[in-house]
């Protein structure tokens, strides 16, 4: 039974933790909450849905157009809304992330419909049995998908040349700007990075649940906002351990308390953290802007 | 009547903050080749007037020229890439990348490579990374740095830093360097090996407008000094004219009751 619970977790987990990485991403070079990225990740799964059952494309496609198409929505998103924002106040930013929310799943619901979908099953999911516990193939690819994103985001950032100016720019916008950095391009490349790890972590759900609905993504954005929190906000490595942690206690609630108890631990962890320490585990926490 | 042939130029340059006005009419000349002082009290604008001239911000009214080209609309971004580059006063740093890696990153925004490229690892990424880093690395030995490239920029001595930004900001390959006082916290010894750096840069064609206030090093260094008190500009002339210049010398003395105010 704690095993069981263990591997269900950490399969949740890699999940929030990947949408999380979005958040934080962007947060750590704006100090923005987008908080419509849960709908990124809705989109991304219903663009592998439309690839795979609409058009009934092979699943390379599918993942090559998730990639694109979120990083494309990404991209919109900050070019068209967040950008002429820029230098409006925090609260006016936080309320225009709602509404992209808003805006964004109401679309998806015209586009394909309020039902929720069946998603077309690509691989068989075969359980395997280990010392009792069960797992589907597609439990052990998630996490090892999730190591492989997150190494290669950690490259990304810590040793190219990308990564440094996305790190001079997260640190010190202006100055940043002085050395000839265009802050717009910076922002946009994480926007597109973020929308496309959160995309990808849509896909990943809506074939290990089997279905995908328009509003998938507020109770997940919800979660990995929560992950965010947990790990540091604007800290890499905190979004991805808060994901896991947030897996973890919602798997032993479902298992040890009751699956009702499931919605609430989320915010329970996020009123325990902001009380006993709001910076978070990995603590980067600083006043943006100023 | 407009010179052509400078190469930095301000005409009726005017910002206030809520206000407050910092630079007040600012007209002056920057002439190709030329190292030029910007002296004044605390609080007298200089810092406001260069954040000004690199667009971090905007002029009320005004309008700013480099090598002839109106740069007042343009964004900080695009004012480096024309070739103006610049330091802060107060050390603005990557404190926790390496030094070789500050440099690195001015590099950043002027490569062939896309950011495709950069994220696949493609060979010509690597090729042009080599490159320059080997540039960076020349840098860093001009400004006596290429013994500390390894270590965290934030854990270097106070010299260092400021010779660290000046090396970076040299890294965007600039025409027109702006020092916003860089022998602040300097000892005299120090002062005077950064004299000589400067004068070396001077020598390969860079040209420098520098804020100081270790009146020696801008007497030394500087072939004309621009005074500045309450956002106006009060004097212009050769280092020994504004030594004797009255109004200058009443600034310096009896202005400091105001000192504490406009300074951005």
């Amino acid at each position: 039974m704690f095993l069981q619970q263990v591997v269900n977790g950490i399969t949740t987990g890699c999940i929030y933790g990947l949408v999380a990485l979005g958040y934080t991403l962007i947060f750590g070079v704006i100090g923005l909450i987008n908080f419509a990225h849960g709908e990124v990740y809705m989109f991304g799964a219903f663009i592998a849905f439309s690839v795979l059952a609409l058009l009934g494309g092979p699943f390379s496609l599918a993942i090559v157009a998730v990639i694109i198409g979120t990083a494309l929505l990404g991209c919109l998103m900050d070019g068209l809304v967040y950008r002429p924002m820029r230098m409006a106040p925090r609260v006016s930013q936080l309320i225009t992330a709602m509404a992209v929310s808003i805006v964004l799943r109401n679309t998806a619901m015209l586009a394909w419909g309020t039902r929720t979908r069946a998603f077309p099953s690509i691989f068989p999911l075969r359980a395997m049995e280990f010392w009792g516990i069960r797992v589907t193939q597609l439990q052990l690819a998630i996490p090892v998908l999730t190591l492989l994103l997150m190494i290669g985001l950690h490259l990304l950032i810590y040793r190219t040349r990308l990564g440094k100016a996305v790190r001079a720019t997260s640190l010190d916008l202006e100055m940043a700007s002085a050395l000839g950095i265009e802050p717009n391009h910076i922002i946009a490349t994480i926007f597109a990075l973020g929308a496309s790890m959160g995309g990808l972590a849509g896909v990943l759900v809506s074939i290990f649940y089997g279905s995908l609905s328009f509003d998938m993504g507020v109770a997940v954005g919800l979660r990995a906002f929560v992950a965010c929190i947990l790990g540091g906000i604007g800290s890499i490595h905190g979004a991805m351990l808060g994901g896991l942690i947030i897996g973890l206690a919602e798997a032993m609630a479902v298992g040890y308390i009751s699956p009702g108890y499931k919605d609430a631990i989320a915010f329970l962890i996020l009123t325990l953290v902001l009380i006993a320490k709001p910076s978070g585990i990995f603590g980067v926490l600083v006043e943006k802007g100023g | 009547m407009t010179k052509s042939g400078s190469c930095l130029e301000l005409n009726g340059v005017t910002k206030s903050f809520m206000g407050v006005v910092a630079v007040n009419d600012v007209t002056f000349q920057l002439e190709r080749g030329e190292i030029l002082g910007l002296i004044g009290p605390n609080g007298a604008g200089k810092t406001t007037l260069f954040n000004v001239i690199t667009k971090l911000s905007s002029p009320d009214s005004g309008t700013i020229r480099f090598q002839g080209q109106d740069i007042t609309q343009l964004r900080p971004h695009q004012v480096n890439r024309l070739g103006i580059a610049r330091t802060f006063q107060n050390i603005r740093l990557l404190d926790e990348l390496s030094v070789l890696d500050n440099v690195m990153t001015a590099y950043s925004p002027r490569v062939k490579t896309t950011k495709i490229g950069c994220i696949l690892n493609l060979p010509a990424y690597r090729t042009e990374e080599k490159t320059l880093r080997e540039r960076a690395y020349e840098l860093l030995e001009k400004g006596n740095l290429a013994d500390k490239a390894g270590i965290e920029a934030g854990s270097l001595a106070y010299a260092d830093q400021r010779r660290l930004e000046i090396a970076r900001a040299m890294a965007t390959g600039p025409e027109l360097l702006l020092l916003d006082e860089p022998t602040a916290g300097m000892s005299a010894t120090e002062a005077m090996e950064l004299t000589e750096y400067l004068a070396d840069l001077h020598e390969i064609g860079i040209n420098l407008l520098i804020i100081g206030h270790d009146m020696r090093f801008i007497m030394g260094l500087c072939q004309r000094i621009v005074v500045l008190n309450y956002g106006r500009i009060i004097a212009t002339g050769k280092p020994e004219d504004i030594q004797g210049n009255e109004e200058v010398i009443k600034a310096y003395l009896g202005g400091s009751h105001h000192a504490t105010s406009g300074r951005a």
